[in-house]
């Protein structure tokens, strides 16, 4: 395949079929359209204009556009249908054309092909050959988007260097021209109204490309004609996309947080079911069995463990009241504190350990004398009170 | 007559809330404008870690009697459906309790308690006779169904039930006009029933120059960049902040840029996300309305204070605390015009329909732009803010009060015996009185005992633990049965003294052992549970490091209930000289001296010098709690026959006391222990022998801990059993023999809580030669002659000086010490538990 071919079949496979150019274009002619009004005759040029998506689209709306490009591949292929394209150098063409004579000078996909001197030249060019209130428009890819910046921009190895919008918009201000407007173009549509955006759509779904829209001055009517165009907000930034993603990763968070407040919620509540359980009736009426189940099994071992038990309490006593002996003994466990531990707790009793944390009677044993006396009256008076009422 | 005040809501959750601070503050006020009349607080058991706080409130306000306790079993929250027959039995034992304390009228801060939390509250269920009156705050959930019933069906019945005991109410304290308004158009009772008490603010709201480090400070922690709008007060639909976004979006841009709206307070996050959400539809830009989470007391003042404008477009409210509050600080204040706030604001130009944001954009507008009319406002506040105070709403409510009383005929009081009966009765004929399980019949017999109170008189209770366990006749021990021979025989007046000790989780009487103290049967005698009621006193008497952890729940339970709780201190000479003693035995004396700082009334110390130790520890290791602990002193007994002496000689005795009436002999009586000094003693005598003196050292005390190297020394000491002796475990009677022919004794301990030795010898006549302590100079005062130092020849210089003396007959006599009987002893005691 030869040079010129390749570039016709490289921009066939990654810029797009021509119908998605040309219905991405589209968005310019609110602000070319008004310049048929006041310049009806008038002529504009495209610098690039590669297989003339651009010029196609001026044609189907009546505006006179000349297509300049150094590709005789791409040439081929506009003028095959039908449309006004030459092959020129774009510096040397505009150069070639009188002060003030056209209505717009546009370059999609030029300047980053450009070095930057060249492209400055262009710019004040282009300035220099528009009438009042023409436009210039530079489309060029964005590297706001992270994914284009750091990699697609590469892609085509003609490519400069990427460019900042704030530069170009910079340029375009800095030579002379009266309005700039930045338009962020070619997002993908499901990125703007997505509400579950995610790490790669930050990361490459901003707007892909931008274009700089530059009016030239002294025509205040045009001006206010292609007002509302100016006015607009187009594409999406990073900055945007980046807190949209923020905040929707907050909500979900707030959402997870609330889900598990629900279910910390349903926890205690099953928490409460279950002591309400503990407490219940059926639970208490086996309660008997279970204890007695459990005094059945511990009785077995019951006196060797309770022999162990006063033993040691009885050495405990008169190893305390012997202030040499204590001395020793303590020294000795001292040493070995785990057993310390056990035999404290074999001389105290675990039971005491258990009422300690609870503190309340729970068996008519604990209660005193005269509580013991109330339990009895209420008792007594609960259940004559049900055998009367049935 | 006397009021009866249910304290509730300064117990619950509430009491995190407003209406926990203004119960307090509200009966605060009560208490301080009552004139004549008496006050008591009935606080709930179940809420036992609110208990000392109240009663600290109250300290210099109401005698602390005055503040009863009353216990109900628990759980009760009437959220969980298996508390509904606890719960009806506790509204049963509440009221029966409240009519125990014999009230001419009770108010009950806090009706709506106990859905979520363990309070009970009622009217009416069993005593009819005594007039209830009930602070009514508002009624909002009657009068927004769907916001606060419908979603609930549970807690709309809860609701339901307290509206129907809130009926039978006979005075209904208003805290707004518009309140009471309310009470009167959708209760359904007769108007002059309902009093407007109004409500009042803490003190802490004024007007206040905040330096610029703490408006930086502010700035910083609540993301505050200059001026702003304040608002304070909750989220809920009714405060109707989304239309005070939109009023705050509406305004020009000059006068909002610069100026946040602020949102003061805890919300939550969903709160706060929906209204972030609802600034960014509005357009405002982030960071424009800023929510600021919780703030402090301290912070929220500040911010009343800096902010440029307050605005509360609530529309429905009983009061609205925060506009009062701003007001108070000097902030310049719109409001809404519906329900309490024209009353509360007072001025028709500050007012706004909350309903319409235009013209809340407008009122903000005004007084953004307009600086008269913010001063008009701030000036305004100012003035109104003085019209509102504790005392006058304290007034109010006596006043009210006083009225309830007066026209009811004149009651005869509920007595104890009918309340105990009707009390059985009405438990009985409960619905679901039949499903009460074992537990909690045991329980609220339990509680019942208790709040009924003593049958006769207050108890004293002397915790002797460890001599019912086993007495080891230790010096502490035979002060511990003096002292309760001492109580049992004289008690206080109208108390009655009870021995009691701790087993297996709870305290026993200890009947048996009482029995066999005074030497008689003690066989058909069993130790009952003990019965612990409020007023009732109690004391420990011994050492008992292990008890007292064991013990601790317990002893706090008590303490809440209204129990005093008295230790006695005999030194804390393990913390202040751990080297002393055996590593690790200070950690469990220390454990001991936290647990009871935290957990006593009062700590008794057997000495002033003890006492002061006492305080500059409490000093340096203050307790977790609200106020710290008494700290006194008394005196011990020095009558030495009443603790029963030992007798029996051994076989060397006489000749031993042959050598020591030969020359003049120097007594030194004590375990050995490091701190005692023995290793001193013989060192000065060492000296003293090489300078050739004729004199005797008699050392009486078993061997202790840490003094191998001494024991060593007297073991191989050239002089043992010529001029040095050392005696182990002699009687009492060998003892006195040895006071009789020594010529002195020597006291050279470091460190003492007491220093009976020096009343011993003093009643045996015999000098004293005691080391420069306070302790001592508390007990001998002039009547001893004293050293200082740590060297043997600081001490052998004293014994010579003493010997110069002592040959003149110069030497200061001990005849003059005064000491205590065991009677004298034990009256200071008394008099310490009963002041």
């Amino acid at each position: 395949m030869d040079k010129t071919d390749f570039y016709r079949a490289f921009e066939d496979r990654y810029r797009g079929s021509r119908e998605l150019i040309k219905s991405r274009l589209a968005v310019y002619l609110p602000f070319v359209l008004p310049l048929k009004h006041f310049y009806p005759d008038g002529v504009g040029v495209d610098l690039g204009c590669g297989r003339g998506e651009w010029l196609e689209l001026m044609q189907d709306n009546g505006l006179n556009v000349q297509g300049i490009d150094l590709d005789q591949g791409m040439l081929e292929a506009a003028q095959k249908l039908g449309l006004n394209a030459k092959q020129a150098d774009a510096i040397e063409y505009l150069q070639t054309l009188a002060s003030e004579s056209q209505t717009m000078v546009s370059g999609f996909h030029l300047a980053e092909h450009l070095p930057f001197e060249v492209l400055q030249i262009l710019i004040q060019q282009a300035l220099r050959v528009l009438k009042p209130g023409g436009l210039m428009i530079l489309e060029t890819p964005n590297p706001e988007n992270i994914v284009v910046g750091t990699a697609n921009f590469y892609l085509d190895p003609t490519h400069h260097q990427p460019i900042p919008s704030l530069l170009l918009s910079f340029m375009v201000e800095h030579a002379g021209f009266e309005t700039t407007k930045i338009l962020r173009l070619q997002e993908p549509a499901n990125v703007a109204e997505s509400d579950s955006l995610t790490l790669l759509d930050v990361l490459g779904g901003v707007s892909p490309d931008y274009a700089v829209v530059g009016q030239k001055g002294g025509a205040t009517e045009i001006a206010a004609a292609t007002k509302a165009a100016f006015a607009n907000d187009y594409g999406i930034s990073l900055e945007n996309l980046a807190n949209k993603y923020d905040q929707q990763i907050k909500a979900k968070a707030s959402q997870a947080e609330a889900k598990a407040s629900q279910a910390e919620a349903k926890a205690s509540q099953a928490e409460a079911n279950f002591t309400n359980l503990l407490n219940s009736k059926s639970w208490r009426v086996t309660a008997p069995l279970r204890w007695l189940g459990r005094k059945v099994r511990s009785v077995k071992s019951r006196s060797l463990k309770s022999r162990v038990r006063s033993l040691l309490k009885f050495f405990a006593g008169y190893v305390a009241s012997n202030s040499l002996l204590k001395c020793a003994v303590q020294r000795i466990l001292n040493r070995y504190p785990s057993i310390k531990v056990r035999i404290a707790r074999i001389i105290s009793d675990t039971e005491t350990q258990i009422q300690r944390t609870q503190n309340k009677p729970l068996d008519v044993s604990h209660l005193s004398p005269r509580a013991r006396q109330i339990y009895k009256n209420l008792k007594a008076e609960i259940v004559r009170h049900q055998k009367e009422n049935g | 007559m006397r009021i009866v005040v249910d304290m509730q809501g300064a117990q619950t959750e509430s009491r995190y809330r407003g209406i926990g601070r203004y119960t307090l503050s509200f009966v605060q006020a009560i208490a301080r404008n009552r004139g004549n009349h008496e006050i008591y607080l009935a606080l709930s058991g179940i809420f036992p870690d609110t208990i000392e706080s109240i009663r600290i409130a109250f300290d210099s306000l109401l005698p602390q009697e005055n503040i009863r306790v009353w216990l109900a079993p628990e759980p009760l929250a009437e959220i969980y459906p298996g508390n509904q027959a606890r719960r009806e039995v506790a509204e049963l034992l509440r009221e029966s309790f409240l009519a125990s304390l014999k009230p001419d009228v009770i108010h009950i801060c806090s009706l709506n308690e106990g859905y979520l939390d363990d309070a009970v509250t009622s009217v009416g269920l069993f005593d009819t006779r005594t007039p209830v009156s009930v602070s009514l705050y508002d009624l909002l959930p009657l009068l927004s169904p769907d916001e606060y019933l419908k979603p609930n069906p549970s807690y709309a019945e809860f609701y339901r039930r307290k509206l129907e005991n809130l009926k039978r109410a006979a005075r209904f304290l208003a805290i707004s006009d518009f309140t009471k308004q309310e009470g009167i158009a959708h209760l359904d009772v007769p108007e002059n029933r309902f009093i407007n008490v109004s409500i009042a603010i803490e003190q802490h709201f004024q007007p206040l120059a905040i330096p610029a480090a703490i408006v930086i400070q502010l700035h910083q922690k609540f993301g505050i960049t200059g001026s702003f709008i304040l608002y304070t007060g909750g989220a809920d639909q009714r405060k109707n902040l989304t239309r005070l976004i939109h009023a705050y979006a509406a305004l020009p841009v000059s006068l909002r840029t610069g100026c946040q709206l602020v949102f003061a307070g805890k919300m939550s996050e969903l709160e706060v996300a929906g209204f972030q959400k609802t600034a960014k539809a509005a357009n405002l830009k982030p960071g424009e309305l800023c929510c600021t989470g919780y703030v402090t007391d301290e912070e929220l003042t500040q911010l009343y204070n800096l902010c440029k404008l307050f605005v509360f477009p609530s529309w429905h409210e009983g009061f609205g605390l925060p506009v009062l509050e701003a007001m108070a600080c000097g902030a310049p204040v719109i409001g809404a015009n519906a329900t309490s706030l024209p009353e509360v604001i007072g001025l028709e130009a500050a007012l706004f329909d909350p309903m319409d944001v235009a013209a809340i954009t407008a009122k903000m507008t005004h007084a953004l732009e307009d600086e008269v009319f913010r001063t008009t406002l701030q000036k305004h506040g100012l003035q109104q803010a003085k019209r509102f105070s504790w005392n006058e709403c304290a007034k109010a409510a006596v006043i009210a009060l006083e009225h309830v009383v007066d026209a009811r005929p004149s009651n005869t009081a509920w007595d104890d015996v009918t309340i105990q009966e009707r009390l059985l009765e009405s438990i009985a004929e409960l619905k679901y009185a039949g499903k009460l399980t074992e537990v909690d019949l045991v329980q609220i017999a339990d509680c019942m005992a208790f709040n009924a109170g003593h049958e006769k008189n207050k108890q004293l209770f002397l915790d002797i633990s460890v001599i019912v366990h086993g007495d080891a006749k230790s010096g502490i021990q035979r002060v511990v049965r003096s002292i309760l021979r001492e109580l049992l025989e004289h008690p206080p007046l109208h108390v009655d003294v009870r021995p009691i000790y701790f087993d297996r989780g709870s305290y026993k009487y200890a009947s048996k052992f009482t029995a066999s103290f005074f030497g008689g049967a003690n066989g058909e005698i069993s130790d009952e549970t003990v019965e612990f009621y409020q007023d009732d006193i109690y004391l420990a008497l011994d050492l008992n490091t292990h008890l007292s952890v064991v013990a601790y729940d317990f002893h706090m339970q008590l303490q809440c209930r209204g129990i005093k709780m008295y230790f006695i201190v005999y030194d804390i000479l393990l913390v202040q000289h751990p080297e002393w003693w055996p590593p690790g035995t200070s950690e469990e004396f220390e454990t001991w001296l936290k647990s009871i700082s935290k957990v006593s009334t009062g700590l008794i110390c057997i000495s002033e010098s003890v006492a002061s130790e006492v305080r500059a520890w409490l000093e340096q290791n203050p307790p977790k709690r609200l106020n710290m602990p008494h700290v006194s002193s008394f005196h011990l007994g020095a009558d030495v026959e009443n603790s029963m002496p030992s007798k029996g000689l051994p076989a060397d005795a006489q000749m031993v006391l042959n050598k020591l009436s030969a020359s003049t002999s120097f007594l030194l009586v004590g375990t050995l222990e490091p701190r005692k000094g023995q290793a001193q003693a013989l060192g000065a005598f060492e000296l003293l022998w090489s300078q050739g003196a004729d004199l005797n050292l008699v050392i009486v005390g078993k061997q202790g801990w840490m003094v191998d190297a001494l024991v060593q020394k007297i073991r191989n000491h050239p002089e043992l059993n010529k001029r040095m002796f050392w005696l182990e475990g002699i009687s009492d009677e060998y003892l006195a023999r040895l006071y009789d022919v020594s010529a002195c004794l020597v006291a050279a301990s470091e460190g003492e809580g007491f220093g009976l030795p020096l009343i011993e010898a003093a009643k045996y006549h015999k000098p004293i030669i005691a080391r420069d302590l306070p302790v001592f100079r508390e007990v001998a005062a002039d009547n001893a002659i004293y050293f200082s130092g740590l060297e043997s020849i600081n001490l052998a210089e004293c014994v010579t000086a003493w010997l110069e003396q002592y040959k003149q007959d110069a030497h200061p006599k001990s005849e003059g010490m005064t000491y205590l009987t065991w009677q004298e002893s034990v009256m200071q005691l008394k008099d310490q538990l009963t002041s």
